[in-house]
């Protein structure tokens, strides 16, 4: 009897949540426990708050859409000396050698977590990068310093914005560094503009990563890497030298290693 | 009253529960410094302005000394096989051949120690993760909110933290940190026992944040002693790119007084 009556009440009280915004909320709060916790984040497309790191492994940037890198002529020659310099052993990786910072865009494509946090007071975003505990923090709906104030880092300087469901990430001022782990060159005007969109019901994140340097390249060209989401995994202390997280599972990294 | 109405009124006693809510979690959102003077403070009495009292840390070496003093301003309560290995990097220091710390070789600080070096701290909260990025050494330190400790803890140089709202103060909660950090930069040791316990909270016009650390490490302590740090919201500055093996950047900030920055 008692049920009975509670069970009219309980329709009672859902015929008034029906019609009222309450509806949705309790449809959302219903779907959100049957989906696993990945897949209601990623029915936000501005929400990449969480663990990413790439699908695959690649050493090498190359444009995304399978034409050749657009060298300059001193691009070209750049790249080629580099490359030679390191068979020879008269120019080393330093990142790995002396532990310095990966810089943007090399660091993106590292085969290692990345935590993104995006600030509830909407001013910044960041990407901690678990190899060698590097933060990029990126400014919100900010514009760039002047050349006078920009600082001088691996990393650069990075500002973001919205649109629609991509971020972009605009970073300029990076120290010379390598652009990849190939021993890519850059000089002074490399500018690195990234749209990061969540793909594939937002398991996945897109990054295409434009690459413009009037010294080294005729033209911008964008590679692409692609993110997974890590529910499961947290960042790592990672220290330089030691016996950090084991990437040997990630699909290329094996490969790279001969 | 039928029993549907009995339900109806725990319906509405429910929506004036929630009604009732706690007022939403403080804002720590933001770059955060010490500042000379005014800085890390373990003097129970907070000493006036200039007077110098030993837990009151303001210039770089006495930075050094934030964790060597306790809040009521006495020596930290070492157990003696830990008072030799102070005794040791006093010794040293007198004879003007001071000994390494971890920090000074670019190694990881650990938990407290982390959040009293003179360079700002970005700390980007949301409501499942308080992350604090140090620019000194590049260290950030994860705070995981709502949840417990998990099971099989490996130790890590910050070990593993984890955080809950109580009335608008952030409590922080860390176990789980190698032996291999030192605890203060004078040569306070810690084992893997030790437990820190953080209360964050905001003075009343947000500008300061204040931390109040509780320690306790039977292995290393006599007793369990509590400390108090302030740092002020600093709109003004961002943190730099700090590469520890290059040298990178100077202290004249914190020793003498605010310099403009990009």
């Amino acid at each position: 009897m008692r049920m009975t009556a509670s069970t009219n009440c309980l329709d009672c009280r859902r015929r008034d949540l029906i019609g009222s915004r309450g509806a949705l909320r309790w449809l959302a709060v219903g779907m959100a426990a049957l989906l696993p916790a990945s897949a209601w984040a990623g029915s936000n497309s501005r929400d990449l708050n969480g663990v990413w790191s790439v699908t695959d492994y690649n050493p090498a940037y190359i444009p995304a859409d399978g034409t050749p890198i657009p060298f300059t002529p001193a691009g070209r020659k750049a790249y080629q000396d580099a490359l030679q310099q390191i068979k020879q052993g008269s120019l080393t990786d330093i990142s790995k050698t002396r532990c310095i910072s990966e810089g943007i865009p090399r660091i993106l494509a590292a085969p290692y977590p990345i935590d993104i946090q995006q600030g509830q007071d909407g001013k910044v975003t960041v990407f901690i990068f678990e190899l060698a505990h590097v933060p990029q923090i990126i400014y919100m709906n900010q514009t760039q310093p002047d050349g006078d104030n920009l600082n001088d880092a691996y990393v650069g300087n990075s500002i973001g914005s919205w649109s629609g469901d991509t971020l972009t990430v605009d970073t300029v001022g990076m120290r010379k560094s390598w652009v990849d782990d190939t021993g890519l060159p850059h000089d002074g005007d490399l500018h690195v503009i990234e749209h990061l969109r969540k793909i594939n019901g937002g398991l996945e994140l897109e990054n295409l990563i434009t690459i413009e340097d009037p010294g080294m390249f005729t033209k911008p060209w964008t590679a692409r890497r692609v993110y997974q989401y890590r529910a499961n995994v947290k960042i790592m202390y990672y220290l330089c030298g030691e016996k950090n997280r084991d990437i040997s599972a990630v699909p290329g990294v094996k490969g790279a290693m001969q | 009253m039928t029993p549907c109405g009995w339900a109806m009124a725990l319906v509405a006693l429910g929506v004036c529960r929630a009604s009732a809510a706690p007022a939403p979690a403080p804002d720590f959102s933001g770059v955060w410094m010490h500042s000379p003077g005014t800085a890390i403070r373990s003097g129970a009495a907070h000493k006036s302005a200039g007077e110098a009292a030993k837990g009151v840390v303001g210039g770089t070496g006495e930075f050094r000394r934030a964790l060597s003093y306790t809040l009521d301003d006495r020596p930290v309560p070492l157990q003696p096989w830990a008072a030799a290995i102070v005794k040791q990097y006093s010794d040293a220091a007198a004879a003007n051949k001071p000994l390494a710390d971890p920090v000074t070789l670019c190694l990881p600080s650990g938990t407290p120690i982390f959040l009293t070096q003179p360079y700002p701290y970005q700390i980007v909260q949301t409501p499942k993760q308080i992350t604090i990025i140090s620019e000194a050494n590049q260290e950030i330190r994860f705070i995981y909110m709502n949840q417990g400790h998990p099971a099989n803890l490996k130790p890590a140089p910050f070990g593993n933290s984890v955080g809950h709202w109580e009335d608008g103060t952030l409590v922080v909660d860390t176990i789980g940190q190698t032996d291999k950090t030192l605890f203060a930069t004078v040569g306070v040791p810690h084992t893997k026992a030790l437990h820190v316990v953080e209360r964050f909270r905001l003075s009343k016009d947000g500008n300061q944040l204040e931390d109040l650390i509780t320690i306790d490490d039977p292995g290393t302590f006599t007793n369990s002693w509590q400390t108090l740090w302030r740092l002020n919201r600093r709109p003004d500055v961002r943190l730099l790119e700090y590469i520890c093996a290059d040298g990178d950047q100077d202290q004249n900030e914190m020793t003498h007084g605010p310099t403009t920055r990009p």
